[in-house]
């Protein structure tokens, strides 16, 4: 017994130290896991990054980041919410497009949980007095960019093709296109990625007159890059717009030398521009061995904002919104990113003209 | 002393005995785990080696169909080749699709798409003219599916071919599904391409750490290949379960066998107990209850003789037995003795103790009247101790009234002297003064000036020269007294020249002389009264502090020969018929408390006074030597004895009696002496004394 008296005097010791240990942030992840996907993968590396980053730097809260598969499809994405609700989860990021933020806005306001939107921009998302804010600008923000950048091109006739598996995201921005360009007229073709006929699609870009193609898809649809083929087979002297959703490297193989007289917008500056960017994505090839989405660095992102707000003393899903609207501008290390009353970013679209460059 | 139990010993060597075996089972288990643990990491090695085996298979076969597809002179109908390729094209030498032969719904790829842009169009730029080339597990542009692209030489372009992945995943799928095993298609980095359980997710495949890997709920162990000819990675996930259930059964045997072996052990214990440890036992009680009185025999049990050890045992003790017998009895005589001895030694100690009060009785009156004597004793020491300090005081007022007497002494003939010149001259010195001419008078006047302006001291040797001239001029005048008239004249320093000539001349030379003589001896003796008048007074403040000191602050140039003669003169009435000779060098001064230095010489001089008792010499002499002037008083005296020369500078040692004085005065001269910087010392023999003092040159 008198060995034991050490023992049983740390008891107490262990006990009070157990009752100090802060509990750490525990962030659901909710993304698509598909081996051999860069989407996805780029989502969750850009976690770990995080991860690494910040135990380098010192930090000394405890944060844990846990993936969960919705395969970005509306149900599965239900599914993997149900999960991490159902491990205790109160905090969320995620990366899926917008039909599967729709499907999560009612269980995740009726949830009480945090959520920080990176891919999604549906403006259902927009103006709402809940819980879940985003990094990226909404559908109308972006359309708005892409129809004024498009006014300024020469030629009058647009020609859109949009995706109708995302209606999501493609319905409201054709809307938004379409109320934001004025003195160009627009012709809309629609087709699935899904069941893609690229015969179809060819006949579509050999018997419409245009000046300019608009591919409207999304979600790294990165086959929507043999649109740009054609069409700088058919006429070489149209301008080929893409959605900032297809910023991905494989656009490079589908798009092949189309790219060169493309022109892709995005949410972050060219990489031959700001350095921040550009080391991002040095640092990512080499710890991963490829280079990430664009959703990567909204990830990141993410994930620091909601650090900074967890290190700020904001502990339940109310005060993380609370601490990020009062803050309104939080940088990250991208730059700051602005919230407004509704937690929803505003940020400026780039037009990256010949974005090879981007995939290096 | 603590005592020891063979059950205690017996259940220890038990327990040792139980744990080693235990821990030799632990090791053997361990072992045994090891081994198992080696044989299912050799197996799982081998099923990565078989899923490889099949992957290679099936790629072979599709490149035969594929290079036979080729080389053909006309292409199969695309129904016929639907079952091994996906897609299949014709590239035109510009690397774009020429014709598409056979392709899935959905596909991104057209007649004239740009095949070279992709990774696998990358494969025509090794312009493959023999064979075909193989790409490694990519995702197809087509439908971003995980394919393999072949690529062959054809009619001077190419073909090129996809196989998705997904067939030959399903067919490793059937193979791991015997075994419930996951086998994954990764690429070189160790990203996940394709798995047999599709739901298996993105991550990184561990690397060589050999960690389990969690997935689906459960724990896998992983063994992997590098395909040589996909340049991707084959791993085979085994569940690690199948391990576990085995080692669990390893583990079941563990405590299965340590319960045998406890049993074992416990059974040992429980046979030791029973067939040793307890007839042990009743043996003991047996002899517990037994007394030597009721006899030799122990009363033990028939059973227990059946052992061999109780029953010799029983025998040896029934010889310990007639042997303690006997020793008892011994042993009881003894103390008979004992007893008797014990008695006699009691009245011998109650008669001691006796004698021994009565002394102690005795020896406490003679303390009594012991310690009676002794207050007595101390009361007379009191009183001898008091009567000891009268004594002292009175040998202190004797020394005081000699220390006294000598200047006083000097001061009252002195004084008496002064008293009866006064009486005389003052009677004859109106006539005189009246009887004398114009130039008698000035020539008197003179005289009288420089006899009085004149110290006293001794002639040196020129002027006894110039006084045996002048008392061979006035003798040859005829005058009577012309010594004395010489010796005044040499004193008042006329040695030679006109002023000597004149009074030579002067008739009444005899007349004047003396009254010169009888007033310059009065100035002499008011000079003495005043030096015994201070030497009086250095006595009391000596005796004030026993030992003064003065700062040399006020030290002047000093002549010892004035000094000396001063002393000479303090105590010319002791001299009596003593002769006294000078040796004085000139010029041998020093710097010194002029006073000081007189008392030094007057002691000196008082004491060789003392020594001769009025006949004898005293010799005085002062001389440069090297840095110092060495000034020396010697007597014919009886000298100081051997036995006391030691202690003649110690403070109130005198051989005088008490009344002569108090002993300080030669130690008061060591330290006036030592305080000029001087030292004080003695040469003494029958017959002649010397004390030399040496003080530094005034000129060094």
């Amino acid at each position: 017994m008198k060995n034991l008296r050490p023992a049983l005097c740390l008891i107490p010791l262990a006990l009070f130290f157990a009752s100090c240990a802060k509990p750490g942030l525990r962030i659901a992840l909710l993304t698509k896991l598909e081996a051999g996907s860069l989407v996805g993968a780029s989502e969750m590396h850009a976690a770990t990054l995080f991860l690494e980053d910040r135990a380098a730097a010192g930090k000394s809260a405890t944060i844990t980041i846990e993936p969960f598969d919705d395969g970005w499809e509306p149900t599965k994405a239900i599914a993997a919410f149900d999960r991490a609700r159902g491990q205790g989860y109160r905090f969320f990021v995620t990366s899926h497009p917008s039909n599967c933020a729709l499907a999560l806005l009612e269980p995740m306001r009726k949830g009480g949980v945090f959520a920080m939107a990176t891919g999604s921009t549906t403006n259902q998302l927009s103006g709402a007095d809940d819980l879940i804010l985003r990094n990226v600008p909404d559908v109308e923000h972006e359309q708005r960019a892409i129809a004024e950048y498009i006014a300024r091109l020469p030629g009058d006739r647009v020609l859109v093709l949009r995706d109708l598996d995302n209606e999501a995201y493609t319905e409201p921005a054709i809307k938004a296109f379409r109320a934001a360009l004025s003195g160009k007229t627009i012709v809309e073709s629609t087709l699935r990625m899904s069941a893609l006929d690229i015969g179809a699609v060819r006949a579509t870009l050999s018997t419409t007159a245009y000046d300019t193609l608009y591919i409207l898809v999304g979600s790294y649809e990165a086959r929507a890059g043999s649109f740009a083929q054609i069409s700088a087979a058919l006429r070489p002297q149209a301008k080929i717009v893409f959605t900032p959703w297809l910023k991905t490297p494989a656009l490079v193989e589908t798009a092949g030398p189309a790219l060169a007289r493309s022109i892709l917008p995005a949410h972050y500056p060219p990489r031959g521009v700001d350095r921040r960017i550009d080391d991002y994505v040095v640092r990512f090839r080499a710890r991963f061995g490829y280079a990430p989405t664009f959703i990567s660095l909204n990830v990141y992102a993410a994930l620091e904002i909601m650090a900074a707000a967890w290190d700020g003393g904001a502990r339940n899903p109310e005060a993380m919104k609370r601490w990020i609207i009062d803050k309104k501008t939080v940088p990250t290390s991208f730059g700051d990113f602005s919230f407004d009353s509704f937690g929803d970013a505003a940020g400026r679209l780039y037009f990256i003209e010949d974005p090879r460059g981007e995939f290096e | 002393m603590r005592r020891r139990s063979f059950a205690a010993y017996a259940l220890a060597v038990e327990g040792v005995a139980f744990f080693a075996s235990l821990g030799a089972l632990a090791a053997a288990l361990m072992t045994a785990s090891a081994a198992i643990r080696a044989d299912f990491e050799q197996a799982r090695r081998a099923e990565a080696r078989k899923a490889e085996l099949i992957l290679d298979s099936f790629v072979e076969r599709e490149r035969r169909i594929f290079l036979g597809v080729a080389a053909a002179a006309h292409i199969p109908e695309p129904r016929f080749l639907a079952e091994s390729f996906s897609d299949l094209y014709l590239v035109g030498k510009t690397g774009r699709v020429e014709d598409i032969l056979l392709a899935e719904g959905g596909s991104a790829v057209y007649p004239g798409f740009e095949l070279a842009f992709t990774r696998a169009g990358a494969l025509l730029a090794e312009k493959p003219s023999e064979g075909c080339a193989l790409s490694s597990i990519i995702r197809g542009v087509e439908d971003e599916r995980p394919s393999i692209y072949l690529a062959a030489a054809r009619n001077g372009g190419w073909i090129v071919a996809r196989v998705r992945i997904e067939r030959i995943v399903a067919e490793l799928a059937r193979f791991a599904e015997y075994r419930g095993e996951i086998i994954i298609l990764a690429a070189a980095d160790g990203r996940i391409l394709a798995s047999t359980r599709p739901e298996l997710g993105i991550d990184l495949i561990p690397g060589a750490d050999k960690r389990p890997i969690t997935a689906f709920g459960a724990q896998w162990l992983s063994s992997e290949r590098m395909n040589q000819a996909l340049g991707d990675r084959i791993v085979v996930l085994s569940p690690r379960s199948e391990l576990d259930r085995v080692l669990g059964a390893v583990r079941l045997v563990w405590p299965l066998l340590a319960g045998i072996l406890l049993a074992a052990a416990a059974l040992r214990t429980g046979a030791l107990r029973r067939r040793a440890l307890a007839p042990l036992g009743r043996f003991a009680t047996a002899l517990d209850g037994w007394s030597i009185d009721a006899g030799l025999e122990p009363p033990i049990e028939k059973s227990l003789l059946e052992f061999d050890e109780v029953a010799k045992l029983r025998h040896a003790f029934m010889q310990k037995s007639e042997e303690i017998r006997s020793a008892i009895g011994e042993l009881k005589r003894r103390e008979a003795e004992i007893v008797a001895l014990n008695a006699e030694l009691e009245e011998r100690v109650r008669l001691r103790t006796a004698s021994l009060e009565r002394a102690n009785a005795e020896l406490a009156t003679t303390n009594t009247r012991l310690s009676g004597t002794l207050r007595e004793l101390k009361s007379t020491h009191k009183r001898l101790v008091d009567a000891e300090k009268l004594a002292a005081i009175g040998r202190l007022a004797a020394g005081t009234a000699h220390e006294l007497n000598s200047p006083l002494g000097a001061i009252r003939s002195s004084a008496e002297h002064v008293r009866e010149t006064l009486q005389t001259e003052l009677k004859l010195l109106p006539d005189f003064l009246a009887g004398l001419g114009p130039d008698e008078r000035n020539v008197f006047e003179r005289l009288l000036g420089r006899a009085l302006m004149r110290e006293a001291e001794a002639l040196p040797s020129g002027q006894r020269a110039a006084r045996s001239r002048i008392e061979a001029r006035l003798k040859l005048q005829g005058l009577p007294n012309a010594d004395e008239l010489a010796e005044t004249l040499a004193e008042i320093g006329l040695e030679s020249g006109d002023e000597l000539e004149a009074a030579l001349a002067l008739p009444r030379l005899d007349a004047i002389v003396e009254r010169l003589a009888a007033l310059s001896s009065i100035e002499r003796a008011a000079r003495v009264i005043v030096i015994g008048a201070e030497r009086a007074e250095k006595a009391v403040l000596a005796l004030s502090s026993r030992v003064r000191r003065e700062e040399l602050a006020g030290a002047v140039l000093v002549d010892p020969i004035v000094g000396l003669e001063a002393a000479v003169a303090l105590l010319r009435h002791k001299l009596g018929a003593v002769e006294l000779i000078r040796d004085y060098e000139r010029d041998a001064l020093v710097f010194a408390q002029p006073r000081e230095l007189e008392h030094v010489f007057a002691n000196l001089l008082d004491n060789a006074c003392d020594a001769l008792s009025g006949q004898g010499r005293i010799e005085l002499a002062i001389r440069k030597e090297g840095a110092n002037v060495v000034v020396e008083v010697a007597d014919t005296g009886p000298g100081i004895p051997d036995a006391l020369q030691d202690r003649v500078f110690e403070p109130f040692f005198t051989t005088k009696s008490p009344e002569k004085g108090l002993g300080l005065g030669l130690h008061q001269c060591k330290k006036i002496v030592e305080a000029h910087g001087g030292t004080i010392g003695f040469i003494s023999r029958p017959g002649r004394t010397v004390f030399v003092i040496r003080l530094p040159s005034a000129s060094a």
